[in-house]
């Protein structure tokens, strides 16, 4: 069992107000991990720190052997984590297939390959790998569409192309299924799953919906009010009477 | 739908082409006032294009025109008359990396620390500092700035041209300006152009997607300001002087207004801001007094109806027509 990415002891505060307590965290290669926990609880908060947005307050943040604490976001996506938002980040004054060849030109400017300074146009191979993400993803018919003109649901999976196009070994995923509707959602989820088992990611998601916790997820994780509270298979996590009462008992969110 | 990974050559070899054949003739058809006004023209397109370089595709508003041109100006007009025997050539290159020197300084400051308005806010108390210097540095001719600035003899071994006959020093500012501007287009284009642009969308994006924005922005920053100082630095043997206004707060305005003139979403928007301003300039020139509140007014005109700047006019205008015609064509094949 590797450990791919590590929390230690991780404090946050914005300001004086904790959010994030004594979190210890360990990403196990292969696995799919989910944190749950109702809305404030710190879900985002953990994958700021987790993906180099914000430095821990305290404690430390580990890949492989190295302490990368401080090292900011680029520099984590260099070393394989690829990251959505809770709402989707994109260029959106560009269009689906430009977000996606820009994407794979980033990837390919920070593996160090030259694209030849005076190659005006982006090159046939990148544009390639961008149309296949595309198709992957089913996005084709929107390849020329502004990402402005998107639907949130479709700027999540463009969110996810972009990233896929970094060939990520982590990806962290923010409520990738947040806002859709059943059927966009089951989608979701299959895509993810497929994608994922495809090219042997190790993932880390936060989630509300249940069916979904429950599908995609290997491993669970609750967290309340900036606590890791329980941690464990999915199905005992599920009987663990706590987590009844502070989440899946209280949760209205989608009653 | 304009694409970025798609980039039409042919428009801007066209336009460059334009710009060059307009450059080449104008000796030809006018007088020496209005030729010298051709060569600041052409500089001001410099000026125009890299301030929008930055502003446009790093999103950096920086108000550091006058530094940089200053830094351009001075090193050329000290090496010329001072250190005559270093090659002109090489003058124009110290130049260029006294901009970028100082470019990279002002960003490594305030860069990271500061964006849009702050960061201009900076740029010009940076700009103020150094105009403060410049006027009171001995060497640099205090207030009285250099005066002599002469137009040197470009040494290419087996042969020589001498920049101070004829126009052949409005020729080199012609040449010099034209591949100044094929450059930024390079970089305008190519895929660090849009690595650029990915940091100007979006910024926590573009680092998610392993991009480090801060030397991103600071690489347009520098490139800016060196391509500015090279213009400076093709200006003080053009003016024959180098006086302390260059370093001026009011000179960094210029390329701002060329921008908004022109309209800053294009490339050559800047470039037509140039030109057209220099049409104001001349034509205004007689009225002593009232020329600036005129140019001033112009301005504020075009600014307030066509914030797409004028080529942006041109260009929507031209669309529609197109647009139009294709559905003439489409009416008249239903009939
Ligand atoms: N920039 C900030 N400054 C101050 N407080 C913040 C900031 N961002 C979040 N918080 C607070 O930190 C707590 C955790 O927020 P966070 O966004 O991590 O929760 P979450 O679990 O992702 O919630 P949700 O399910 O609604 O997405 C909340 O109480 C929130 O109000
Ligand atoms: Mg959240």
């Amino acid at each position: 069992m590797t450990t791919l990415l590590e929390a230690k002891g991780v404090f946050l505060n914005y300001g004086a107000i904790p959010v994030l307590k004594n979190i210890d965290l360990e990403l196990i290669q292969g696995e799919r991990l989910v944190i749950i926990g109702p809305n404030g609880a710190g879900k985002t908060t953990l994958f700021k720190v987790l993906s180099g947005e914000l430095p821990p307050t305290k404690g430390a943040v580990r890949m492989g052997d190295d302490d990368v604490s401080r090292h900011t976001g680029f520099r984590r996506v260099r070393r394989g984590v690829g990251r959505s938002f809770q709402v989707a980040r994109v260029f959106l004054e560009m269009t689906v297939l430009d977000n996606v060849a820009v994407s794979v030109e980033a990837r390919h400017g920070h593996e160090g390959r030259g694209a030849g300074f005076f190659r005006i146009s982006t090159s046939p191979e990148v544009m390639d790998e961008a149309v296949g993400l595309l198709a992957h993803l089913g996005l084709s018919a929107q390849q020329n569409t502004l990402a402005s003109e998107l639907s949130h649901g479709d700027r999540k999976r463009l969110e996810l192309a972009m990233i896929l196009a970094l060939r990520p070994r982590i990806l962290m995923l923010d409520e990738p299924t947040a806002g859709m509707s059943p059927t966009d959602r089951a989608a979701a989820v299959d895509l993810i799953d497929r994608i994922v088992t495809e090219n042997n990611i190790t993932l880390i998601l936060t989630e509300h919906d249940m069916g979904v916790v429950f599908q995609l997820g290997t491993r669970l994780s609750v967290l309340h009010y900036g606590e890791l509270v329980v941690s464990g298979a999915p199905e005992e996590v599920r009987k663990n009477l706590l987590v009844r009462e502070i989440y899946l008992g209280r949760n209205s969110r989608h009653d | 739908m304009t694409s970025i990974t798609r980039i039409n050559r042919s428009t801007f070899f066209i336009s460059l082409a334009a710009f060059a054949i307009a450059g080449l003739l104008l000796p030809m058809v006018a007088n020496r006032g209005v030729v010298f006004l051709g060569g600041v023209v052409a500089i001001n397109m410099v000026y125009g294009i890299a301030f929008n370089f930055a502003f446009q595709k790093a999103g950096i508003l920086s108000f550091g025109n006058a530094m940089f041109v200053a830094a351009g100006a001075y090193t050329t007009g000290y090496l010329v008359t001072q250190v005559p025997q270093i090659p002109f050539l090489m003058v124009i290159l110290l130049s260029g990396l006294s901009g970028a020197i100082l470019a990279m300084i002002t960003g490594l400051l305030a860069l990271r620390r500061s964006s849009g308005v702050y960061f201009a806010v900076i740029t010009l108390a940076v700009g103020e500092l150094i105009h403060v210097l410049v006027t009171k540095l001995t060497f640099l001719g205090r207030n009285d700035g250099l005066v002599g600035v002469y137009r040197p003899t470009l040494n290419f071994g087996l042969f020589e041209i001498d920049l101070g006959q004829g126009n052949a020093y409005y020729y080199f500012i012609l040449v010099v300006c034209l591949l100044l501007i094929a450059g930024l287009w390079v970089v305008w284009s190519n895929r660090f152009g849009r690595s650029l642009q990915t940091v100007k969308s979006d910024e926590m994006r573009s680092g998610f997607l392993g991009t480090d924005t801060d030397r991103r922005k600071l690489q347009a920053l520098v490139i800016s300001g060196a391509v500015t100082a090279l213009g400076g630095a093709l200006f003080a043997p053009w003016a024959q002087i180098v006086t302390p206004d260059l370093a001026h707060w009011s000179q960094s305005t210029k390329p701002l207004l060329f921008a908004l003139l022109g309209g800053t979403s294009t490339f050559f928007g800047p470039a037509v801001g140039a030109v057209l301003f220099g049409f104001l300039e001349y034509s205004t020139r007689t009225l002593v007094g009232i020329s600036d509140l005129l140019t001033g007014g112009l301005l504020l005109a075009v600014v307030l109806a066509v914030p797409g700047g004028v080529l942006g006019l041109i260009i929507r205008l031209t669309r529609i027509r197109r647009s139009g015609r294709t559905e003439g064509r489409l009416a008249e094949d239903r009939t």
